[in-house]
């Protein structure tokens, strides 16, 4: 208990107190840092919290709905805020409830002892159906169904309680054997938010996994594991050669559709939990060429599988698709003429277009392969991602300094778009997809601060932090704490950039603050030297100090006015240069953004600086003439003695004269 | 300084002037010419003094080339203030030829009537180098003045006030 006192805690609103020096093992996985927590007014420490930072992204857009869900079944969110973490790092805190035991399984590869179907129902389906529906009704998409993220009393006879899904992106913990063959096709990263179909064949992954005791596919390689789900159907793939209780037979074909159509749906599996019985339907298998096409040496036998070779091999696919072999393949041995029409229509287009080199062959064999596999991912230069998991690959690329060309290329050669078109049905966020893909691929194709691939980062996920290198460890959400962010990187004055604002801030502030506009960031972009370009800087900054705070900012400030010697200079007056330089300082110390805007860029002063410099300028011009005049006047010195002089001269006799003159007449008129 | 700038360019320009009005005045001359030869028969022995004494001043007004005939000015009312004693002791006397004649047997008063054209000529050479010298200082004191502004300017404003209004680029950006 003593040892606990003077451990390090980090409070959160008051109510509870992370020790980030205690790992909690229980709750541990490979994404994130699991530390114990407490109530503040408790010494057990039965809580846990996860410290998140920039990748992979905690799911911040649903916090507030998890948060207030109340279901029992489900891992309860207790509270979240972002802390201070270490010297000079902040972190998103997720404080969790206590679970009611150990993980369902340790790992994907423990073999545990098979459940029976009454603890199967009672353990996992009469829980997860309850969650599922309360996170449907909140519209949050679960995406972390697996065996190892239930938690569960051995001792007892209780319910298994959903794990949590919010400290990673969607999907991105789950083993690939979870999820539905379209995602599991996709990068972890890039699967994206799903629905609740999506979840329920998860749960029958689960369910099949607990029932078997252990993952049947747990020993092959993930290419392999997809192949035998597309050709044999997941269920068979599956439970194919494993003994399975007669009575979870029907829920598990109905779970493990592999068309989401067909799959159940929440409504049935509560029907089913309520005692009414279905027939166990038909789970199709993916239809099967008659005759195999020859890639690359390996033969394959359906348009899913074709797609995943050919965006591996990007030369050999478009030898295959100029040799027309495909449309042959699809027509005479699958006899799937809609698919062949689709991947005609493709190779019509492209050829239309007669666009070649650059990336065009490799947009034209991810278009091939979203025709063959309309459920399947994007696949595109080496990425392979779901739509709606775009944002999430771009935020995590960027997180890590990966490469984010092929993604921000997926959103310029509107990719997203094709494959919404490809769908057989509409899906139901079609609409709203597409509307934010148009929206991000004209942020991405304009150029400038705040645009280009920053600001459709920060348009396209909403929750991203700012990932600027002054700020990333700071978990920058709001306008406000980028504002604090930046008075901390002012601070170091040995290790901060030139300016507070580079392309990530721009973008964060443009997606962030909508009332702060775009002309302040056109002028940014337009800026014709650097001296314009640090005001428009300031007037950014100062805009967000006053909408947002906080009020004082004297480290931020003293950065700033270190660039504002161009723009003083602008005065043209030496004292009123001097003068408001003796201000700015000043300001600096108060740390006042908005009051240093006014004094540097006061329009009334300006203006009158200007005009009083003109007439100096035409005094000094007038000086200058009548220095010419005067000195070329006094340099001819013989014109000088020849005209003035004479004149003189005869004025000086003619005086003497006159002297005289009148001598001799007073002297006459004495005589 | 300005004035004596501007009367240089008067006297230019009176020069200028002259011209035209030669012709016009030439028949006045003529006439003023033979009313004084009359009154000169008329007072032959005070014109006979006069112009024996005033010889220096008519070579003087002959080789001046200045056209303002500064020199026979400077030499000539100088040299009429030794002539005019003799006159007026003429005038006293018997004002005949005799007395002038008499009177022109004295060096003396060729002394003082020449001596006094020597005065005349003396004012006309001395002066114009010292009047050239003053207002060359004077013009130095001016200029240094003039300078000394500008330098302020400089100072309170910078360099770019010397520069064209136009040519500033300062004062364009501010613009």
């Amino acid at each position: 208990m003593s040892a606990m006192a003077n451990e390090p805690v980090i409070r959160i609103s008051d109510r509870y107190e992370i020790l980030s020096r205690q790992r909690f093992e229980a709750c541990d996985r490979p994404s994130a840092d699991v530390f114990r927590a407490r109530r503040a007014d408790q010494p057990q420490t039965e809580l846990w919290a996860i410290a998140s930072g920039m990748s992979p992204l905690a799911r911040a857009d649903i916090l507030t709905r998890v948060k207030a869900l109340d279901q029992p079944m489900l891992l309860a969110l207790l509270d979240w805020a972002i802390v201070p973490w270490g010297a000079d790092e902040r972190r998103l805190a997720l404080v969790f409830d206590q679970p009611p035991g150990p993980q369902l399984m340790k790992s994907m590869d423990e073999v545990r002892q098979p459940m029976g179907e009454e603890q199967i129902v009672r353990t996992l389906f009469i829980p997860a159906h309850a969650a599922l529906s309360e996170l449907t009704a909140a519209n949050v998409f679960h995406g972390a169904i697996r065996p190892t993220n239930f938690y569960y009393d051995p001792s007892g006879r209780g319910a298994a309680v959903l794990g949590e899904c919010v400290s990673s992106p969607p999907s991105f913990l789950q083993p690939a054997v979870c999820e539905t063959i379209e995602r599991a096709q996709a990068e972890p990263i890039g699967r994206g938010p799903g629905t609740v179909a999506d979840d329920l064949y998860s749960l029958g992954v689960t369910a099949a996994i607990m029932a078997l005791g252990q993952d049947p596919l747990k020993s092959i390689p993930i290419e392999a594991m997809l192949e035998l789900k597309i050709e044999r159907g997941t269920y068979a793939a599956l439970l194919g050669s494993g003994r399975l209780p007669g009575g979870l037979t029907e829920p598990l074909r109905g779970l493990l559709s592999d068309d989401p159509r067909q799959r159940w749906t929440l409504d049935d599996l509560g029907k089913w939990l309520g005692g009414r019985r279905q027939n166990a339907r038909q789970v199709p298998s993916a239809r099967r060429a008659q005759r195999a096409i020859d890639f690359g040496g390996t033969e394959v036998w359906n348009p899913r599988s074709l797609a995943a070779a050919m965006s591996r091999s990007i030369p050999m696919a478009i030898r295959l698709i100029q040799s027309g072999e495909i449309d042959r393949w699809l027509r005479r041995s699958l006899g799937d003429s809609a698919c062949a029409v689709r991947v005609d229509a493709v190779i019509s287009m492209n050829s239309a277009s007669g666009r070649v080199g650059g990336t065009s062959e490799e947009r034209l064999v991810a278009r091939v392969c979203m025709a063959l596999d309309p459920a399947g991912p994007i696949r595109y230069r080496g990425r392979s991602v779901m739509p709606m998991g775009v944002g999430g690959a771009l935020a995590d690329a960027v997180a890590r300094g990966g490469p984010t060309q092929p993604l921000a290329e997926i959103i310029s050669s509107q990719l997203p778009l094709f494959w919404y078109g490809q769908q057989p049905e509409e899906p139901l966020d079609a609409m709203s997809s597409l509307k934010s893909f148009d929206q991000t691929r004209a942020i991405l194709e304009r150029p400038g601060y705040g645009h280009g691939l920053e600001g459709a980062l920060y348009e396209l996920v909403s929750w991203m932090p700012c990932a600027s290198d002054m700020v990333k460890r700071q978990y920058v959400t709001t306008p406000s704490a980028l504002l604090q962010a930046l008075e901390s990187a002012g601070g170091n004055q040995g290790k901060r950039p030139e300016t507070p604002i580079d392309r990530h801030v721009a973008g964060f502030l443009i997606a962030r603050d909508r009332a702060g506009g775009d002309k302040m960031f056109a002028a940014l972009t337009t800026a014709a030297n650097d001296g314009q370009k640090h005001l428009a800087m300031l007037n950014i900054l100062a805009g967000i100090q006053r909408r947002f705070g906080p009020p004082s900012l004297p480290q931020l400030t003293g950065w700033i006015v270190g660039l504002m010697k161009p723009i003083i200079e602008r005065l043209h007056s030496r004292k009123a240069r001097e003068r408001v330089q003796l201000a700015v300082t000043a300001t600096a110390q108060k740390g006042d953004l908005l009051m240093l805007q006014q004094l540097v860029d006061d329009p009334e002063t300006i203006e009158k600086d200007l005009a009083a410099f003109r007439n100096a300028q035409n005094q000094y011009a007038r000086l200058a003439y009548e220095i010419g005049e005067v000195t070329k006047f006094a340099l001819d010195r013989a014109q000088l003695e020849a005209t003035v002089g004479r004149e003189t001269a005869a004025v000086v006799s003619t005086g003497i004269a006159l002297l005289l003159a009148a001598g001799i007449v007073l002297m006459t008129l004495a005589k | 300084m300005a004035k004596a700038k501007k009367d240089v360019k008067k006297a230019g320009n009176q020069a200028k002037a002259s011209k035209p009005a030669k012709k016009g005045a030439g028949f006045g001359y003529k006439i003023l010419g033979f009313l004084l030869l009359i009154l000169g028969l008329m007072l032959l022995p005070s014109s006979t003094l006069l112009m024996a004494g005033m010889l220096p001043t008519f070579i003087a007004f002959l080789t001046d080339s200045d056209r303002r005939k500064t020199s026979a000015i400077s030499v000539g009312t100088v040299n009429i203030c030794g002539v005019i004693p003799f006159e007026i002791q003429l005038w006293e006397g018997a004002n005949t030829m005799a007395q002038v004649g008499q009177m022109l047997r004295h060096v003396e008063t060729w002394a003082v009537m020449y001596g006094a054209a020597v005065i005349g000529s003396v004012i006309y050479y001395a002066v114009p180098p010292v009047v050239g010298g003053f207002i060359a200082l004077q013009s130095a004191a001016r200029v240094a003045e003039l300078e000394r502004k500008q330098a302020q300017l400089r100072e309170a404003w910078g360099d770019e006030v010397s520069k064209a209004p136009a040519a500033s680029g300062k004062s364009a950006k501010a613009a």
